[in-house]
Formats: C-alpha cells, sequence, structure tokens
C-alpha cells in the first residue's frame, strides 16, 4: 500500500466524519432534537463495514472525542461508546456486506444499540441521568436513515 | 473492482496489533479520560486544545443562523419607520426612569458609604453571543463565543435583561460552556424579596425552578420574587432569579414544595452578559484566586 494510493481514501472519510460532527451539534427545534440520528455513529460505521482494513477503532475514538468536546459531554463518553460501536461494527462487517442496503441498518441495529445504551450508562454515572423512552429515538432514527445514507456514502468511495 | 485489490482483503499474517488489543488500549484510555474529567479535573489542557480543534465545525454549524441573519437587512423601510418611532418613545421614557435612577444610586451610594459597607456598585460586563443551545434536550446548557482570551473563567455568572442566567462551567479558547439554573444539578443561592428569608433554587430539569429546603412554616407565597443572597460567592447579591409560581405542602413531608419561574428568558435572545463578581472577593481577582480554579457546581445537595 503505497502512500499515494492511501490519500484518496482518507479524503471522503475525513469529509464525511468532518460533515457528521456538523450535523450533531447543528441547531434543531426540541422535538427534532430527540429524534436527531448519532450521525457520526453512522458515518464510522458506514466506513468500518466498508474499508475495514483502512478505517478502524482509531477512527472510532478520535472523532468520538472531538465528539465529546463539542456536546460537552465528559471527555471519552463518546470516545468509549464510538470504539466499542466500531468493534462490533468491524466484527459484523463480513456478514453486513452481504446483505442489502436495507437489510443492513437492520444488521446493525445491535451496534447501534450498544452505542446508545453505553452514552446512557455514562450519563447515569456522571450525574446526568434521564430515562424516557425517547433517549432511544436516535438508534431508530440511524437505523431508518442507513438504507439512504450508506449509498449515498459509497458515492463518496468512488 | 479494483476496491478490493488494494487493501479492503485481509492478509494472511498481519503485521498490524489485533484488533481486540487495539479496542481494549481505546477502552481504557477512554475510561481513563473519563475518571479524570470527571473526578480529577485535571483536562483543561486537553480541552483548549480539542476546542480549538472543533472550532470550525462549531463556525459551519452555526453558519444557517448568520445567513438567516442577512435577512434582517432586508426588512422593510415603514416597518423600520414605525420600529423606528417606537424606540425613541420608549427611549425618551427609559432616560427619564435612568435619570431617576442615577439619583437614587447617588443616594444609595451615599448610605452605603455611611454604612461603611464595601460593596462594589460598578460592575466589570462582557457581552457575549450564544453560538448554540444544548443539541442535547436533556442537558440544560449553551455554548458562547467568548472564553479564555477575553478573560471569562470557570464558575463567571451570565445574566440577560431579566435576571440569573446561569454560570460558566467549561472555558475554551474562543468559547465556552455555560450551565442553565435550570439544570438539576445545579443550585443557586437566592432570598424572597418581600422578606429576606434565605434558601437555594435548584433546577428542576424542565424549564423551571424548585426551592426544595423551605420548612413548612416559611413566609412564602405565589408571586414571591427571588433574588440572589449573594451568599456562596459565586453570583453578585440582588439579581432576579425568579417568580414563585406554585406553594403546595403534602401532609406529612417536612419541607414544602415550591416551584419557581425563571426571570431569565433562557432560551431566548442571542446575546448575554457575563459578570464579573467583584463584591466577592474584591478587585476582580476573586475568580482567578486559587481557591475557584473548577467549575464546581454550587453544589446544593446537602
Amino acid at each position: 500500500m503505497s502512500a499515494a494510493a492511501r490519500l484518496p481514501t482518507w479524503l471522503p472519510v475525513g469529509v464525511s466524519v468532518l460533515a457528521a460532527l456538523v450535523l450533531s451539534v447543528i441547531p434543531l427545534p426540541a422535538a427534532l432534537a430527540a429524534v436527531r440520528p448519532a450521525w457520526v455513529l453512522l458515518v464510522v460505521v458506514f466506513w468500518n463495514t466498508t474499508l475495514p482494513r483502512r478505517v478502524g477503532v482509531s477512527v472510532a475514538w478520535i472523532s468520538g472525542l472531538l465528539l465529546d468536546q463539542l456536546t460537552g459531554t465528559v471527555l471519552g463518553e463518546h470516545a468509549l461508546a464510538l470504539t466499542l460501536a466500531s468493534f462490533g461494527a468491524l466484527k459484523l462487517q463480513e456478514l453486513v456486506r452481504t446483505f442489502p442496503f436495507w437489510q443492513q441498518g437492520l444488521a446493525l441495529l445491535p451496534v447501534f444499540i450498544v452505542y446508545e445504551f453505553v452514552l446512557f450508562w455514562i450519563d447515569g454515572v456522571t450525574g446526568h441521568a434521564v430515562t424516557p423512552l425517547w433517549r432511544w429515538a436516535p438508534v431508530a432514527s440511524t437505523t431508518l436513515l442507513w438504507p439512504v445514507m450508506a449509498p449515498a456514502l459509497q458515492l463518496l468511495d468512488r | 473492482m479494483a476496491k478490493f485489490g488494494d487493501g479492503d482483503v485481509k492478509p494472511l499474517f498481519s503485521k498490524a496489533p489485533p484488533l481486540s488489543l487495539k479496542v481494549l488500549v481505546f477502552v481504557v484510555l477512554s475510561l481513563a479520560l473519563m475518571f479524570m474529567d470527571q473526578r480529577l479535573d485535571n483536562l483543561q489542557t486537553m480541552r483548549l486544545a480539542l476546542s480549538a480543534i472543533a472550532q470550525p465545525v462549531r463556525w459551519i454549524a452555526d453558519f444557517p443562523q448568520s445567513l438567516s441573519s442577512l435577512g434582517d437587512y432586508f426588512e422593510s423601510r415603514e416597518q423600520l419607520r414605525v420600529e423606528n418611532r417606537a424606540l425613541r418613545r420608549q427611549q425618551l421614557v427609559l432616560r427619564a426612569k435612568v435619570e431617576r435612577l442615577q439619583s437614587l444610586q447617588a443616594e444609595n451610594r451615599r448610605i452605603r458609604a455611611l454604612l461603611q459597607s464595601a460593596e462594589a456598585l460598578k460592575q466589570r460586563v462582557l457581552i457575549a453571543g450564544v453560538l448554540a443551545a444544548s443539541p442535547d434536550p436533556y442537558r440544560h446548557y449553551i455554548m458562547l463565543n467568548k472564553g479564555s482570551l477575553d478573560g471569562v473563567y470557570a464558575g463567571q455568572p451570565l445574566i440577560d435583561s431579566h435576571g440569573v442566567m446561569g454560570q460558566v462551567t467549561q472555558v475554551g479558547l474562543m468559547s465556552s460552556v455555560a450551565n442553565l439554573i435550570t439544570d438539576p444539578n445545579y443550585g443557586v443561592p437566592v432570598e424572597i424579596n418581600r422578606d429576606g428569608l434565605q434558601t437555594i433554587a435548584e433546577g428542576g430539569g424542565d424549564g423551571q425552578l424548585r426551592l426544595p429546603y423551605l420548612p413548612t412554616n416559611a413566609d412564602i407565597r405565589t408571586g414571591d420574587r427571588l433574588v440572589t443572597s449573594g451568599l456562596g460567592g459565586r453570583y453578585p447579591a440582588g439579581y432576579p432569579v425568579g417568580t414563585v409560581t406554585n406553594v403546595k405542602h403534602k401532609a406529612g413531608q417536612y419541607f414544602l414544595s415550591v416551584r419557581a419561574k425563571p426571570s431569565a428568558h433562557l432560551h431566548q435572545g442571542r446575546e448575554v452578559l457575563l459578570v464579573w463578581n467583584d463584591a466577592a472577593g474584591g478587585a476582580g481577582s476573586a475568580a482567578k484566586s486559587p481557591d475557584t480554579p473548577t467549575p464546581a457546581p454550587l453544589s446544593a445537595k446537602p
């Protein structure tokens, strides 16, 4: 793998992660904010399953750290959640890649749930406990968005 | 399908460290960071560096709002004239009020001097713009466009023209995060304007305030105004905090259940005032003194 071949891979990954970070903090009305999909999770998991040898847990961890800073959570919260989600995605990628897009979202549902659960858990430990059912809405919106976003991100890869 | 040729396929003999090891390292790193950030609170430099990296993202996220404010240029002339006239009238009324206030202030100063009170009357303030409200509906904080470069410090009180909004909890280079008084983890020492009864107002988590530590015989009524008492040294005394909306005594309870509505317009407006609480420790250095460097919340839980 030469350095020249490597550069074009990192460009779409960086741009899409940056876009996901922006979408995660863009101001939304309260009703919409509750169902805001986990954009960074979606993008990181997509690259994990598409280029598993290139985009691994390091990208997940660094994106998570930036997300922590941007959303004002305790440093390491999103980093931990994204690392674990990315680990799950890397384990599932060989299976997931055989599915059509609309089934991939469902196959990755456990990964999304783990991500949201880790956030929920750390929020509880650090004294921001909330338990309404709406807390799980991002899992649903991320899953529903996968069949739309995955083909769009695939265009970036070419 | 060149894609599969250049690196997508798992090599037979990989020299990279195994995935589970990497995951373990990152998990331990995250846990260590969380512990240091939450318990030891010694990650200020790392937060500064991260906030510098994250700043462009915030600018981009804020861009649509700057665009919408461009629309203000195209307000119709008639509308501006009507507004102008109304503002002129208002200014006249306000000026009269200010003149009265000035005389009152002078009188107040004289009386205070008589009392030999050392309270500072002039307060240093800084206007900060609100960059964003919490993207998470379950947390009550806002981000401001002023940071340590402007002298903002952790624990600094935040007000708008109607009352106390909250306090700064994290400071970046050019931005900072401030908790609102409605956050359930924070409390404000208040007193009731009518009779001087002192207590603590906690965030209710639902945009309201609670006063959980009032005994059942406390003299408090619906409509009472709450102002900061200045105790605890974080908030300057005398700023409006809220109005009591509901006083209830449940049979068998030792404390009243009192709710209040915040005076500050917490989710409106794009500008807030950062106040230097000189009265607490004198000469503006109070905030930078070594005993208050952390954003430790005014812990209301006894």
